[in-house]
């Protein structure tokens, strides 16, 4: 008689009969790749930098009402984008658990399983840290959610979480390969996202002595592997057109071609200059959604190569004059050329199909650059760091180098963190480490009072609030100070 | 010791039936029979002139004195009240006058000669507490249900339907359809044919409905197929004809009106004028003429019955046709019953009730779809400006008009979307009865619901938008239901001493049902003309689907009724329901009930009160549920894709998209009935009163969960619904004689609360609050010139003649605090009212419906001033430059928010049906005794300050009047 009431769906897969062979564990890890973004939601690519864009001195939203009170700093608790983030990342963090929980217990290949973990708890560590970062301390959910009565928990300290996110990274760093298919993690990424998790947390409540000497040895580990590499030319490190190149460390996959409704960066698309037709057969309402702060476009010397090969400042009209940035509907210059794959033909393949690169050699040089300097001052090991980025961007592509940018040298411990954060502006602009590098170093409330006194940009935007509707859905959620 | 004497006969009713087991008494003694299965009697008397009390169920009690004679012929009447009929309860029958539950029956002689399709449609307005609403007027359009409110708010609140023993949901069992229009779907008591009813019975109370455990929250409605009758066969025939037309067209702007609408519209965007001289457009084009039209309805059923011997069957069949009064609907239905029981040996007798029947329905757009795309017809209208005409000067249809996006010929695309939705049922049971005692009774039934629906769609390029857009749109979609129950019941029966009455009916049932779809949405057709009947030829890309579904239900039931003497009843029942729709923790659910009554007129200080002709107090408290849901909601559920990238190479990807609900378990409704049956004057004045309170509790309810869970919502029981009302009905035949007066009315008032919202979150739900509330703002006329508008800082960026709304909460702002709960889409109360009159042969029925203190937003755009379609002749007094005194907001203006000004009260009284018969006298037509003939009026009147095309629904396509004659004959 029991077994008459159950229920044996039949046009969906329920977990109960699913994960049996190493295929079913592939795919569900393939689901906690895929959780980094589905459809318009994009969470690693769209609405996660909507939020360290808007709301750092990178970028504003001049034609989305919807994105301006990130932009002004008068978002509240119930701010759209700072829920969405914050939802999908969490239902990213429960595909990563799921395929813990469950692969671990497939018979298959030991070796094959080890990686797969490996990788869910890289991806794990990833979204936790993102979240420790936006939000501070956080509900701490590493198991498997199976029932409603698992739900109701309280906020875990971010020295809790930076203690999970850390042995996830210890996990994937000693487990995975140095290399793997294209799209997937690696040691090299594990090591320079735990360098990164080190560095940020060195200068955090949740600080430890250690933790920048860790950072600073993990950079090198990272430097010194084979598979990795700064390459000769900033352009080919940074443009949609190349893809999964030797210094590319983690890239969040997209492409609006190959998914025809499916995942794809709108950045590109978004912060394409609005009347300027760089792009083949553009549609002209797209652009202008995300454009360059002109103050932050300004830190960019003339002459540096990275300065080309970060905004759209000319090009041509619709009837194919050239004009310039100060010309366009919406004046402002267009952040898009590292999202603009220049050798697409269509306007879908050029505008949504570049990845979103996560981290990049780059970022270990001047992390390394950053922690040396921290733990004793401007050592000539740091100048090497700081000095090969900047010997890359004059080298230019090779063909035509440049005197610009020079070495550094003989600065004070306090000119060289100043000469990192700059550095990491020119370099990693709108990559998505702003926001993350003015919290760090705790210059976001003087930086934007500084090109915007008028905002209201105080302490409680070292962190984003806690979506009002889980506070709501959860008393025992405490919303941060401020509020 | 006196020699007793001993009388023969047999006890008959007027019209020859014999009677068997009929009670004979002889006054002032205990000397008692009864009488035999052929009627005939013998009784001992000890006075050769005393006189015998004759009863028998459903008949007047005569004495009759003996008078010295040995053989009496006994001829009884029956009884014109309904206090003794019998009524249909869960598993069994009962007489009316033993019930102690609250159960109203309506007589197939109540509802016949109207033209229905469906059953639901006769049963508005005739059981007090069942609240019936229609959501299309179109052709088998689907009803909505509701007996003592709604008791659930994410479930379902539909009652089951038991059709002979058989349980079933009124719920669509259509295919699914394109996403862009949605047509008529299939009312699943469309297949059953009304002429073949019985009667209906409408369990309300939790009394009566606990025998259907998990399937009783929403009440139970149980519908009894004809039977074999007669010492002969008889032949009938009953036919109508009717011609239907729209019950009401709306007040629209005609053709000069809405120009100079359009030019005053077009001024406040900044754009020229349209129309130089408004004058010159006339009239126009009503858009109503173009696509209504006077529509036939017919129905013919032919029938056989008998009940010779030891068979006795019903054999039926039936065309009903119904053409919509909007062009290009059309609803046909082919039934075909056998009704047979046959009594194999003493102890043994089969039954079947076999029922087959085709619909097809072919239906235009009833309600507007996604992105605007296709239109219902109601949308045609409203937004089709009356300065178009429908051909232009080359006989082309026209399809474009000032400003409309996507417009299309209102009367070119009603024309040719094609659709059709033809659906083969077939429900019947078969039963074996075995009776190895007296008051022993087995019974094993095994019933079958098969459905197969086709649904066919068909949007062409040259004439729809969305058929346009995609080069021609079609769906097939298939879908076969396959519905099993099994039941096997146990009854005893017992009379102790002469007055105690016991009845135990024990039982175990099991119900199965599976469910698999597929559909195929191709676009790119080469040619119109062939549509879906070339789907090969399409070349765009063609989205298809297919499902599966199970589900499963074993029961175990049992119930006691016991009465002592006539006067206490006592009724108690149980039932324990597994279904595998719940989690695995909380298959099982479990429903008792108990119900007692007290017949106060049988106590012999009551019945000295001659008036007094019955007395009954009855109480009932019961468990129901509710198990309205999907099946696999317990589950957690896998979604596979293709949507991640490795290698520059898609990978298919697995995600959890459901959290599995293993303490899924039944909705809860408690229920407090307490109720009061009396009859006057020989029963000539009945009144039946009931007030009852239902508490639902662990609602079935969709609640939204912490994000970190990793799932957005889940299903999960929590929260509370309380619904508590009165309901009465007062009968009575006030006239007797060559000249009758019957009267009914009925009454109900329901108020609903949410008492828990528990774990869920809602922002349309409060606690305290019934659930179909409306929240606006509250409206304030308009700003009538610039100083107004100064004097104000709530409202800003307004101009004179936008509209004002009132800044409630007074902090100088108007925003979503502002709101208030302005009304609510329930009715506060709803009634009905039936009369008939005869004399000598003819009777005449009239029939009266509404419902009170219900709510409506007018959300059609009617008296929306911000778009260019047509609009209510009420804007015509919209502000202007000219007209600065007006409270209707100017032309163009387009921050419309919902408020009290679109919220209308949606109460009515319908006059629903005006019958008048003839019935032909044996003397006139001796072969034909018994046919008739009539005429029936149907929606005759709505008296409404609703400005719609009907407060009771129908926004989309309206309600018809229908007028027919019809024929009876009996040979």
């Amino acid at each position: 008689c029991s077994k008459f009431l159950e229920e044996e769906p039949q046009s969906f897969l329920a977990p109960e009969n699913y994960y049996k062979t190493a295929e079913d564990a592939f795919i569900a890890l393939t689901g906690a790749y895929d959780a980094l973004g589905s459809n318009s939601e994009t969470f690693i690519a769209r609405r996660l930098q909507y939020l360290t864009w808007y709301a750092s001195d990178e970028a504003l939203a001049p034609t989305l009402t919807a994105q301006k009170p990130l932009d002004e700093f008068s978002y509240v608790s119930d701010n759209d984008d700072v829920s969405r983030v914050w939802n999908n990342m969490y239902a990213a963090i429960n595909a990563t658990n799921i395929v813990i929980n469950r692969v671990a217990g497939i018979t298959m290949n030991d070796s094959l399983k080890s990686q797969y973990l490996a990788e869910a708890r890289f991806l794990r560590a990833m979204n936790y840290f993102y979240g420790v970062r936006l939000w501070g301390d956080l509900p701490l959910v590493t198991i498997e959610v199976t029932s409603l009565s698992e739900v109701d928990i309280a906020r875990s300290p971010a020295a809790d979480v930076y203690g999970q996110i850390i042995e996830d990274l210890n996990y994937a760093a000693e487990r995975l390969a140095p290399t793997n298919q294209n799209g997937r993690a690696r040691k090299g990424a594990a090591k320079a996202l735990l360098a990164k998790v080190y560095l940020t947390r060195a200068s955090s409540v949740a600080a430890q002595a250690g933790d920048y000497q860790k950072c600073a040895d993990l950079c090198s580990e990272v430097i010194v592997m084979p598979q990795h590499t700064l390459l000769p030319d900033y352009e080919k490190a940074t443009g949609a057109e190349d893809e999964f190149n030797r210094e590319s460390l983690f890239e969040w996959q997209g492409d609006r071609v190959l998914i025809s409704s499916g995942e794809h960066s709108i950045l590109g698309a978004f912060s394409l200059p609005r009347g300027m037709f760089v792009v083949p057969g553009q549609a002209a309402s797209d652009g202008g959604s995300i454009a360059a702060e002109v103050d932050y476009f300004n830190k960019y010397p003339d002459g540096d190569y990275r300065k080309q090969c970060t905004f759209y400042t000319s090009g041509p009209d619709k009837n194919g004059n050239t004009i310039t940035w100060q010309q366009l509907a919406v004046p402002y210059p267009s952040p898009a050329r590292k999202y603009i794959n220049k050798n697409a033909s269509t306007r879908d393949a050029a505008a949504f199909s570049g990845n979103f690169v996560v981290l990049r050699m780059a970022d270990v040089y001047l992390m390394r650059a950053e922690a040396l300097n921290e733990i004793s001052g401007p050592t000539a090991d740091a100048y090497t760091m700081i000095n090969a980025i900047r010997a890359r961007a004059r080298n230019r592509d090779g063909v035509n180098p440049s005197a610009i940018p020079a070495d550094l040298e003989g600065l004070s411990k306090e000119s060289f963190r100043d000469a990192v954060l700059n550095e990491r502006v020119l370099e990693l602009g709108f990559e998505g480490h702003r926001w993350f590098d003015l919290v760090r170093t705790k210059r976001l409330v003087q930086t934007i009072k500084a090109i915007h006194p008028t905002y209201p940009v105080s302490d409680k935007h070292l962190l984003f609030p806690i979506p009002a509707n889980e506070v709501k859905l959860n008393p025992k959620i405490k919303q941060n100070p401020e509020w | 010791q006196e020699k007793k004497r001993v009388i023969t006969g047999t006890i008959a009713a007027q019209n020859g039936e014999k009677l068997a087991g009929a009670s004979l008494l002889e006054k002032g003694t205990g000397n008692a029979a009864k009488s035999d299965s052929a009627g005939n009697y013998k009784i001992s008397v000890s006075d050769a002139n005393g006189t015998l009390i004759v009863s028998y169920v459903g008949y007047k009690t005569t004495e009759i004195s003996i008078g010295g004679r040995s053989e009496i012929e006994i001829l009884m009447d029956i009884i014109s009240s309904s206090v003794q009929e019998v009524v249909v309860v869960g598993y069994g029958t009962q007489q009316r006058k033993d019930i102690t539950g609250s159960i109203a029956s309506i007589s197939a002689a109540t509802i016949k000669n109207q033209p229905a399709v469906s059953v639901d449609q006769l049963i508005q307005g005739r059981a007090a507490g069942v609240d019936v609403s229609q959501a299309s007027g179109a052709p088998g359009g689907r009803l909505n249900i509701r007996i003592r409110g709604a008791s659930s708010l994410n479930a379902g609140n539909e009652p089951l339907f038991v059709i002979d023993d058989v349980p079933v949901y009124n719920n669509s069992k259509d295919p699914s359809g394109t996403s862009y229009g949605t047509f008529t779907p299939t009312n699943a008591l469309a297949s059953l044919n009304p002429n073949d009813i019985e009667s209906i019975q409408v369990l309300k109370d939790a009394s009566a409905t606990a025998i259907y455990g998990s399937r009783g929250s929403n009440g139970v409605i149980i519908i009894t197929t004809k039977r074999g009758s007669g010492n002969k066969m008889t032949v009938d025939y009953n036919g109508y004809y009717g011609v239907q037309t729209v019950a009401n067209k709306l007040d629209l702007m005609d053709g000069q009106q809405h120009a100079e609408y359009l030019n005053d519209w077009a001024r406040t965007r900044n754009l020229p004028a349209p129309f130089a001289d408004p004058a010159a457009i006339g009239k126009g084009t009503d858009w109503q003429d173009e696509l209504f039209r006077s529509a036939a309805i017919q129905n013919h059923q032919v029938s056989l019955s008998s009940a010779k011997g030891n068979l006795k069957y019903f054999v039926s069949g039936n065309y009903f046709n119904q053409d919509g009064i909007v062009i290009n609907s059309n609803l046909k239905r082919y039934s075909f019953r056998v009704n047979a029981d046959a009594r194999l040996s003493e102890k043994v007798k089969f039954s079947q009730s076999l029922s087959f029947s085709r619909t097809i329905n072919k239906s235009v757009p009833t309600s507007g779809a996604g992105s605007g795309n296709v239109r219902s017809v109601g949308e045609k209208i409203y937004a089709t400006s009356p300065t178009v005409p429908v051909f232009d000067e080359n006989g082309e249809y026209v399809d474009y008009w000032y400003n409309a996006a996507k417009a299309e010929s209102p009367v070119a695309s009603l024309m040719t979307i094609k659709n059709k939705l033809q659906g083969d049922n077939f429900l019947g049971n078969v039963s074996l009865e075995y009776k190895p005692l007296e008051n022993l009774t087995f019974k094993s039934l095994l019933g079958v619901n098969l459905i197969n629906r086709n649904n066919q769609e068909y949007y062409p390029k040259a004439t729809t938008y969305i058929g346009g857009l995609l080069n021609g749109l079609g769906m097939i979609g298939e879908r076969k239901v396959t519905n099993v129950l099994n039941e096997n019941t146990v009854r005893y029966t017992k009379v102790f001493r002469e007055k105690h009455n016991l009845e135990v009916l024990g039982g175990f049932s099991w119900q199965k049902e599976q469910d698999f779809s597929t559909t195929t949405e191709p676009s790119g057709f080469a040619d119109d003309r062939l549509g879906v009947n070339s789907i090969g030829s399409a070349t765009g890309s063609t989205i298809i689907n297919s499902s599966a579904n199970e589900w499963a239900m074993a029961s175990f039931l049992g119930r006691v009724n016991y009465q002592y003497n006539d006067k206490y009843l006592l009724t108690a029942s149980f039932r324990a329901d597994g279904s595998s729709k719940f989690g695995a923790a909380n298959k099982w659910g479990y429903f008792p009930s108990v119900a007692a009554g007290y017949r106060l007129s049988e106590e012999p200080f009551m019945k000295d009160l001659k008036f007094l002709s019955d007395l009954k107090i009855r109480g009932s408290y019961g468990l129901t549920g509710n198990q309205e849901i999907g099946s696999y909601q317990s589950l957690a559920t896998l979604t596979t894709s293709n949507t991640y990238i490795f290698d520059n190479k898609l990978v298919p990807a697995a995600r959890h998209t459901r959290l599995a609900n293993g303490e899924l378990k039944w909705e809860k409704t408690a229920q407090w009935d307490i109720g009061l049956d009396l009859a006057f004057f020989d029963n000539r004045l009945r009144l039946t009163a009931d007030y009852y309170k239902k508490d639902t509790r662990d609602l079935l309810f969709t609640v939204d969960l912490p994000a970190y869970s990793g799932y957005s919502s889940a299903l999960y029981n929590t929260g509370g619904l309380q619904n508590k009302g009165f309901e009465a009905n007062i009968g009575g035949d006030i006239f007797t004689g060559d000249f009758t007066w019957t009267a009914d009315l009925n009454f109900a008032r329901n108020k609903a609360e949410v008492t828990s919202l528990g774990r869920a979150t809602s922002t349309t739900l409060f606690v305290g609050y019934p659930p179909g509330n409306y929240l606006g703002y509250v409206y304030e006329g308009v700003f009538h010139n610039q100083a107004e508008i100064d004097a104000q800082t709530a409202q800003t960026n307004v101009k004179p003649g936008d509209a004002r709304y009132r800044d409630v909460n007074q902090d100088g702002f108007l925003n979503a605090d502002d709101r208030i709960v302005m009304g609510n889409s329930l009715p506060e109360f709803i009634y009905g009212f039936n009369s008939s009159f005869g004399y000598k042969n003819f009777s005449l029925t009239v029939f009266l419906q509404g419902a009170a203190g219900a709510d409506r937003v007018e959300n059609t755009g009617l008296t929306d001033p911000s778009d260019s379609g047509n609009k209510s002749v009420k804007l015509q007094d919209r502000w202007s430059d000219k007209n600065t005194q007006s409270n209707i907001p100017r032309a163009g203006y387009s921050n419309v928010l919902t408020s009290t000004y679109q919220l209308m009260s949606a109460s009515y009284l319908k006059v629903r049906n005006v019958q008048l018969s003839y019935t032909f006298p044996s003397s006139l037509l001796p072969k034909l005794a018994g046919s008739s003939v009539y005429v029936s009026g149907q929606n005759l009147l709505t008296s409404t300050d609703y400005i719609g095309y009907d407060p009771d629904g129908g926004g989309d396509y309206p309600t018809a009047t229908t007028l027919m004659f019809g024929v009876n004959l009996k040979f």
